[in-house]
């Protein structure tokens, strides 16, 4: 009599041995008490890695991090990129101006200024004062003895100066006549910087400059919240105009580019628009003006393979993966989910919802309008 | 019914449930199922649907193993703190997340080969098809799973004694 062998037996169990070996298997698991307890014992693993293995089944799903999570609202993925572009221009302009050690004057192409006003010509001139012509590298010439005090009132002193700095008239151009208002003018700027000491100049630039980056953030963060606000209103350009206006105002003061980049962005308000221009303003280097566009939203039929011709729900394009398309539904905040390889003009795949993956459906997808059948 | 139908309404749910078992994850078994099933697309013959599904699931799963095993890591992580998170779940009990837990930990245990014998058979493969996707001879398998069943069925007793232990200790 043969000892037990315990892969025999399971081959035997699985009924994966032919005929002859079975019978001769089942005699000895009939007449030997070994053979038979082996046996036995067999059956119990069986049935007991079975049924080990069935608890695995009973698994978490949404594990991977995926785009797909369930929403309560309409994804606007444009408009999340057009923010998070604009937010980081805004704080690369702020990091940019902060940072910044060189005087900005110097990159001021021409400074007029004009003859004394009364009361303000009493200001202090170093002996190491910055020599505005040297700097400036322009033929106007200066005379610090008219300038302001570092402590003049801006607002206020303003509308009497009649000191411009290019750049800046170049921003105050392109906002509205409310941001115009309400932004302060940059003429101290300049002033302020032939007047100073050198680093005293530095220090009130960067102060205000910092000032100008942190408006000009908060205002594009309202520029960005507005832009939400008026997608549904259809009027989101005109109000992102007349806020991007003024944001480019405060972020002009700091860096025109930089600012010029941001309201580019906002206003173009396409991946594709903004990603590029966007953060190659974040260097400083002028941004690339990119044609307003809207977003297509393309959506397919999707049926299921085994119903009637005209039976199906629309899905709308979530994304390529290979060849592989992915689908969600058009409308609705469903968790259905479909994908598909596409060949001859159809797509062939399967539909699951993910909150219950225990179910898929094969699927038939062709293109359709984005409208509910 | 197309082939691609009839493949898929044949062997999905079983190749996520085998994916499942084996990943721990219902969302990468999905995905790899998935993948799975492109492929078969873009076979035009196929001689054995079901050895050839399972093999190359068994195959993407290796490489993604070996591609990535920092993702891999980073994903088993996240369901194992997943897991930890659905002990607290309403829908299921304490006592079923304890026990996919020991399951888990049981089937870990074996070694890599008697793993993939042992959940491949429960979904149905016969001795061939397991040794064509193993690469081993079939004469082998019944003693693979022999052996794999048997360490699955200690392990897991084990792993439960050793929970009821630390419970005692908890409670005294």
């Amino acid at each position: 009599m043969p000892r037990p062998d315990e892969g025999l037996i399971h081959a035997w169990l699985d009924g994966q041995l032919p005929s002859d070996e079975a019978a001769r298997i089942e005699q000895l698991a009939a007449t030997d008490p070994e053979w038979a307890a082996a046996v036995a014992e067999a059956r119990g693993f069986v049935a007991a890695s079975s049924r080990i293995l069935s608890a695995l089944d009973n698994v978490p799903a949404g594990v991977i991090p995926q785009r797909t999570a369930p929403r309560t609202v309409r994804p606007l993925p444009w408009w999340t990129k057009v923010a998070a572009a604009v937010v980081i221009v805004a704080g690369g302009s702020v990091l940019v101006v902060q940072r910044s050690s060189a005087p900005v004057i110097a990159t001021a192409p021409v400074v007029r200024v004009a003859p004394p006003v009364a009361g303000t010509a009493n200001a202090p001139t170093p002996a190491n004062a910055l020599q505005p012509q040297a700097v400036l590298n322009t033929p106007t010439p200066v005379t610090p003895k008219n300038a302001l005090p570092r402590e003049t009132p801006r607002t206020a002193d303003a509308p009497q100066r009649a000191v411009s700095v290019e750049a800046n008239v170049h921003a105050i151009a392109g906002a509205s006549s409310e941001a115009r208002a309400a932004a302060p003018p940059p003429a101290p700027l300049a002033l302020q910087g032939v007047v100073g000491s050198q680093s005293e100049a530095s220090q009130t630039r960067q102060g205000m400059r910092g000032d100008s980056g942190r408006a000009a953030s908060q205002l594009l963060g309202n520029a960005i919240q507005m832009m939400r606000d008026a997608q549904s209103k259809d009027i989101a350009a005109e109000r992102v105009a007349n806020q991007a206006g003024a944001a480019k105002t405060f972020a002009a003061a700091a860096k025109p580019s930089v600012a010029d980049s941001a309201v580019t962005s906002m206003k173009s308000a396409t991946p594709a628009a903004m990603a590029a221009p966007a953060l190659r303003a974040v260097g400083g280097v002028a941004a690339e003006r990119a044609t307003p566009t809207r977003q297509r939203i393309v959506c397919y039929l999707v049926r299921s393979a085994n119903a009637a011709a005209d039976a199906g729900i629309v899905m709308r394009f979530i994304r390529m993966d290979a060849d592989t398309l992915r689908l969600e539904p058009a409308l609705g905040t469903s968790t259905l989910r479909a994908w598909a390889v596409w060949s001859d003009s159809v797509g062939r795949g399967a539909m699951t919802a993910t909150n219950d993956r225990r179910g898929a459906v094969p699927v038939i997808v062709t293109r359709s309008a984005c409208a509910v059948p | 019914m197309s082939d691609t139908e009839r493949l898929f309404l044949t062997y999905h749910a079983a190749l996520v449930r085998y994916l499942t078992r084996r990943l721990g994850d219902r969302d990468w078994a999905e995905e790899i199922a998935q993948e799975t099933f492109v492929r078969a697309l873009r076979q035009e013959t196929i001689v054995n649907e079901r050895s050839w599904l399972f093999a190359v699931a068994t195959n993407l799963v290796r490489d993604e193993a070996r591609k990535d095993i920092r993702r891999r890591r980073h994903l088993e992580l996240l369901a194992a703190e997943q897991r930890d998170a659905h002990v607290e779940s309403p829908d299921i009990t304490l006592e079923r997340a304890l026990d996919a837990a020991d399951a888990r930990r049981a089937l870990d245990a074996l070694a890599e080969r008697d793993r993939q014998a042992l959940l491949l058979r429960e979904e149905g493969l016969d001795y061939p098809e397991i040794a064509e996707i193993l690469g081993v001879a079939v004469g082998s398998v019944g003693t693979t799973l022999s052996r794999a069943r048997r360490r699955l069925a200690e392990s897991y007793e084990a792993q439960v004694a050793a929970r009821a232990q630390r419970g005692q200790h908890a409670a005294s």
